[in-house]
């Protein structure tokens, strides 16, 4: 893991910037100019879209557009060849909040990727136990409002996780059903959250032979 | 209309199938829970045994009928509750356990369970890999065996509606309406019910219920866990229940169901009293290193999820059935002791013919031994 050595002053040589694989460092240089820093922010896709001179939009941590800059030069180190530091000029009130750039303009609501059609009944729900949209529907019609009675019948959510993948697509269901959320029971979650072996509660340990 | 012949409190493991029965007489029945749905309260944390091997009379009268309602209900009516007839087996590694055991044996076939005393070779066939060193045999009932307990409740609760039983749920009962010492049904925060008939059948929670016309109902609530695990290749069928006391425990019994998954249960020591039931850290280390050591195989198995439900506890570990004496038309279905699964459905019978006053000579004998008016004095011994 790289670190960072505090003993000695940053001199800017951006393998910080360039090193995170979450791209999560930038970099704010206010020796050249005080008021108007460069900027160096990580940038790995679509690297063919960002030029030099071409403003970009530059974002905050929480996605919001800070404003459009023009990119004043993109450096590529050696060492790191796959991630470009792309180099700004922002005043210096803006300068710290800036975390990234968006180069794609956005193409996708998060509405228009969840599927709006009722899932179809042979979906299926429960993938531990393997039970469809079809057999909970049935439950629900027949009157069925609390999951640990949905549970007990159709063995949704009894499996090996918990139900940590089915619960909100139950819900979903009752919702689609036209059923009150306020009439219906939530189930009871019980440990472990995680299958655990007999032995290892028995204090055996791995691959000891018990006789 | 809120009239009724009989009314219910409680929609668990007796309430039920006592509906059911009355049901299955004609008896206009509503049932009143405080759950959302039937079995919500400690049905579901039944492991699903259920077993004619008891040393009391009453409870091999009952449990019979239990089973034999049990193991017809599919070819009957159709819905698959995990039947299996796997018998029940204690194995036996210490001498003074043979000696009880075998002791119990005369009266258990008198009154027509099926079991014997039998060598170490057939224990051994019957727990494939169970620790052989020190074992002197077992008894073993071939005709005991388990069902789901959330299935079971599910289909009789099925039945009891198509047969016209109402059930009301999510309803609090305040308090049992009595006048000049009678019974005229029961009053939630919102609504009155009328009826003649008052069967108590709340479980753990009688005490409080039956408070409300200053009866006292002696059950204390004591607490037991259990766990299930992932599903296998089944490998063995009966219950196994091993009766050694050790620090912590008295006995523990688990069994392999239907799906491969092997459920369990433990009876810690001292009874934890209380209507606690969170689970705890101390579980599943006892239960575990007790049988690893019965069977070193199952070192493997996975636990899926722990539990702890409540068992309602009589003074000498038998049901409290009977009519009230002072409050006329309260039933008492109470203190199960942790067998209300397997008593259920045959008690839920002789409630319905006592209500209907055509009980039986057997009838008789049971409702002698679970008299709440009895002594208290001899305490079951395999409770």
């Amino acid at each position: 893991m790289p670190y960072r050595d505090t003993s000695q002053e940053c001199t800017g040589c951006l393998n910080c910037v360039a090193i995170c694989p979450g791209l999560a460092t930038t970099l704010v240089d206010y020796r050249k100019n005080k008021d108007l820093p460069t900027v160096t922010l990580p940038y790995e896709l679509w690297r063919e879209s960002v030029e030099v001179g071409q403003p970009v939009p530059v974002t905050d941590k929480d996605g919001a557009i800070l404003g459009h800059f023009p990119v004043q030069k993109i450096r590529v180190k050696k060492k790191y060849p796959k991630t470009l530091l792309v180099q700004i000029q922002m005043n210096k009130k803006f300068a710290k909040k800036a975390v990234g750039i968006r180069v794609l303009e956005p193409q996708i609501e998060p509405s228009t990727i969840y599927e709006k059609e009722p899932l179809p009944d042979e979906a299926v729900i429960c993938r531990c136990e393997r039970v469809t949209a079809g057999e909970i529907r049935t439950a629900l019609r027949n009157g069925v409002r609390d999951m640990n009675h949905l549970k007990a019948i159709t063995r949704s959510g009894m499996g090996s996780c918990g139900s940590k993948t089915c619960r909100p697509m139950i819900w979903r269901i009752f919702q689609e059903e036209g059923i009150d959320p306020g009439q219906v029971t939530d189930r009871v979650d019980r440990p472990l959250f995680v299958e655990v072996p007999l032995g290892y509660f028995a204090g055996i340990k791995e691959g000891e032979r018990h006789e | 209309m809120n009239s009724y012949d009989v009314i219910i409190v409680g929609a668990g493991s007796v309430g039920v199938p006592t509906a059911l029965a009355l049901g299955e007489k004609g008896v206009s029945t509503l049932v009143v829970d405080k759950k959302p749905s039937p079995g919500q309260g400690e049905n579901k944390h039944a492991i699903g045994g259920i077993r004619a091997t008891h040393s009391d009379p009453a409870k091999i009268i009952t449990c019979l009928r239990s089973l034999e309602s049990f193991s017809t209900w599919a070819e009957r009516f159709g819905d698959q509750i995990e039947w299996v007839k796997g018998g029940y087996t204690f194995p036996v590694y210490r001498d003074a356990d043979a000696v009880l055991l075998k002791g119990m044996l005369p009266t258990q076939k008198e009154y027509g369970l099926n079991i014997d005393f039998v060598g170490p070779k057939t224990i051994q066939t019957i727990i494939p890999g169970v620790n052989p060193e020190g074992l002197i045999g077992g008894t073993f009932s071939p005709d005991d065996g388990s069902a789901s307990p959330l299935l079971a409740i599910s289909a009789f609760y099925r039945k009891s509606l198509e047969l016209g039983v109402q059930f009301r749920f999510k309803e609090q009962i305040r308090e049992i309406r009595v006048k000049n010492g009678r019974v005229q049904g029961v009053a939630t925060d919102s609504v009155n019910y009328e009826a003649p008939v008052v069967v108590d059948a709340a479980g753990a929670y009688s005490t409080d219920l039956c408070q409300t016309v200053d009866v006292n109902i002696p059950v204390v609530p004591e607490s037991h866990e259990a766990g299930i695990t992932e599903p296998v290749e089944p490998f063995f069928t009966s219950m196994v229940v091993d009766i050694r006391p050790m620090p912590g425990s008295k006995n523990y019994y688990f069994y392999q169901n239907q799906l491969g998954q092997v459920i369990f249960c433990l009876t810690p020591e001292p009874p934890i009293v209380g209507t606690d039931t969170r689970e705890t850290s101390v579980f599943l280390p006892q239960i575990s290193a007790r049988m690893v050591e019965l069977i070193p195989r199952l070192r493997n198995l996975r636990v899926r999820r722990v539990w702890r439900g409540l068992y309602p506890m009589s003074a000498d570990g038998s049901p409290l059935v009977g009519w009230n004496r002072e409050v006329s038309g309260l039933l008492h279905a109470a203190g199960m002791c942790g067998q209300g699964f397997m008593l259920g459905p045959g008690l839920g019978e002789v409630i319905a013919r006592m209500i209907r006053q055509e009980t039986t000579e057997k009838d008789q004998i049971v409702l002698e031994a679970f008299s709440p008016y009895r002594e208290f004095a001899v305490e079951e011994a395999l409770k």
